[in-house]
C-alpha cells in the first residue's frame, strides 16, 4: 500500500480554518473554469477523503472505490455547491451519502448499530464542523471579546501575551474573556431552551 | 509527501480535463427550466384536452380568482424554494416549515367565505363544478411537470431523498393546480382549500414513495 498518512486529521482550529479557506478559494476558481485551481483542489481532498474513509471501513479497496466515487461526485454534482457556504460542510454531506449508500448495499458486512459510530467516527469533518460552529457563535460578538476568547480559548495564549498584542490592559482582557463567555452561555442556552 | 494511486491519479486526470465552468445559480435556473418547460406541455395538454374556461377574460378582474391561483402559485413557489434547497448538500437549515404557509394563509379566506354563507349553501361551495375531476386533473397534469422536475433533479445531489421527493411531488401537482386554473370553473375558496389540496397531498406521498428509487444518484 502506499503511504497516505500526514493528512489533517484532527488539527487545531486555525489549521482547519485555513484549509477550509484553502478549499473553498480553489472550488470557487474551479467553478469559474479555472484547471489548475481544480486539479490542486482535487489533489488536497483524495487524501482527505481517503483518510475519512478508511476510518469508517475496514478495507483498502473500498476505500479507494468511494474515495473515486466521491470524487466522480464532487465533479459530477459541482454546480450544487452553494459559493456562499462552507466547502467542507458540502463535500462531507456527499462523502457521507456516498458511505451510507455503501453500508446500505452491503447492509450485512456491519452491523446497524455500528453504523452511527462508524459515520461519527471523529476526525477533519468533526474538527471543520466544530470549527463552523464556533465560528457562527463568535460572530455576533464585539470584536474586542472575539479576538480575546479567540487567543485565550483556542489558540491557548495567555492573558498577559493577549494584552501584550492587543495592546491592552491584562485586566481588560480578562473582562473581554469573561463578558464574551457569559455571552456566548447566554445565547447557546437560549438557543437550546 | 501524499503518494497518489495511479487509478484515482488518472481519475483526478480525467475529471479536470472535463472541467467547465458552472454559472453562479446553476440549480435554480436548471430547476426552473424543468418545471416551467414540463408546466408548458401541462398547459398545452389542458387546452387540446378541455380547453380554457369559456369566462376566462372576465374572472381575471375577479379577487376570487387571483386568491385561488395564489394558493396555487404560492405553494409551488415555496415547494420549489425548499427543493432547491434540498438539492444542495449540506445545507444544514431545515426549510420544511416553509411547506405549510400558503395553506395556513389561505384557511382564513375559507373562513371568511363559510361565514359569509348560511351552513344549508356550503355544499355547493365545496362541491362547485365537477369536484369529482378536479383532484384527478391536477395529477394527471402535474405528470409533465414531475418529469421537468425530476430530469432537473438528475445533476442535483439531494442527500435527503425522501424530503427531496416529497417536495418534488408538491411542487409538480402546486404547479399542476395553477396551470388548472385555466380550466377549473369553481372559484370557491373552500373547493380550492379541499380538492387541490388532496391532489398535493397525493402528490407529495407518491413524490416521497418514488423518491428513494427515482433520485437516487
Amino acid at each position: 500500500m502506499t503511504e497516505t498518512t500526514g493528512e489533517t486529521n484532527s488539527p487545531s482550529g486555525i489549521d482547519v480554518a485555513a484549509r477550509e479557506a484553502e478549499l473553498k478559494e480553489r472550488m470557487v476558481r474551479s467553478l469559474d473554469g479555472d484547471a489548475a485551481a481544480y486539479d490542486a483542489l482535487l489533489r488536497l481532498l483524495v487524501p482527505q477523503l481517503r483518510a475519512f474513509f478508511r476510518r469508517r471501513v475496514q478495507s483498502d479497496d473500498v476505500t479507494e472505490d468511494l474515495v473515486q466515487e466521491t470524487l466522480i461526485a464532487v465533479h459530477t454534482k459541482r454546480s450544487t455547491y452553494d459559493r456562499a457556504r462552507p466547502f467542507t460542510a458540502w463535500l462531507y454531506a456527499i462523502a457521507r451519502y456516498k458511505l451510507a449508500d455503501h453500508f446500505r448495499q452491503s447492509y450485512r458486512v456491519m452491523p446497524a448499530e455500528d453504523l452511527d459510530d462508524a459515520v461519527a467516527a471523529p476526525d477533519f469533518e468533526a474538527g471543520s464542523m466544530a470549527l463552523i460552529d464556533v465560528e457562527r457563535l463568535l460572530d455576533g460578538l464585539p470584536a474586542k471579546q472575539q479576538t480575546a476568547i479567540r487567543a485565550t480559548k483556542i489558540e491557548g495564549l495567555s492573558l498577559s501575551e493577549v494584552a501584550a498584542v492587543a495592546g491592552i490592559s491584562q485586566s481588560d482582557a480578562k473582562m473581554s474573556v469573561y463578558r464574551g463567555l457569559k455571552r456566548l452561555s447566554s445565547r447557546v442556552q437560549g438557543k437550546i431552551r | 509527501m501524499i503518494a497518489v494511486r495511479p487509478p484515482t491519479d488518472a481519475l483526478v486526470e480525467s475529471l479536470v480535463a472535463d472541467l467547465r465552468p458552472v454559472p453562479r445559480s446553476a440549480v435554480e435556473l436548471r430547476l426552473l427550466t424543468g418545471a416551467f418547460g414540463g408546466a408548458a406541455i401541462s398547459v398545452l395538454l389542458l387546452m387540446v384536452a378541455l380547453g380554457a374556461r369559456p369566462d376566462l377574460a372576465a374572472v381575471l378582474t375577479s379577487a376570487r380568482f387571483w386568491s385561488k391561483a395564489a394558493y396555487m402559485g404560492g405553494t409551488a413557489a415555496v415547494s420549489l424554494f425548499v427543493a432547491a434547497r434540498l438539492a444542495r448538500p449540506g445545507s444544514n437549515r431545515n426549510v420544511l416549515w416553509l411547506l405549510p404557509i400558503p395553506f395556513l394563509a389561505f384557511l382564513p379566506l375559507v373562513i371568511a367565505e363559510l361565514s359569509r354563507t348560511s351552513p344549508e349553501d356550503w355544499a355547493p361551495l365545496l362541491l362547485g363544478h365537477g369536484w369529482r375531476l378536479c383532484t384527478w386533473l391536477v395529477l394527471a397534469l402535474s405528470v409533465p411537470i414531475y418529469i421537468g422536475i425530476g430530469w432537473a433533479f438528475r445533476s442535483f445531489a439531494p442527500t435527503r431523498l425522501e424530503a427531496a421527493g416529497t417536495v418534488t411531488g408538491l411542487s409538480a401537482s402546486a404547479i399542476a393546480g395553477v396551470v388548472y386554473c385555466l380550466h377549473c370553473p369553481t372559484d370557491t375558496a373552500l373547493f380550492a382549500l379541499v380538492w387541490y389540496t388532496i391532489a398535493f397531498a397525493t402528490a407529495a406521498v407518491l413524490g416521497r414513495v418514488f423518491g428513494r428509487r427515482l433520485l437516487h444518484w
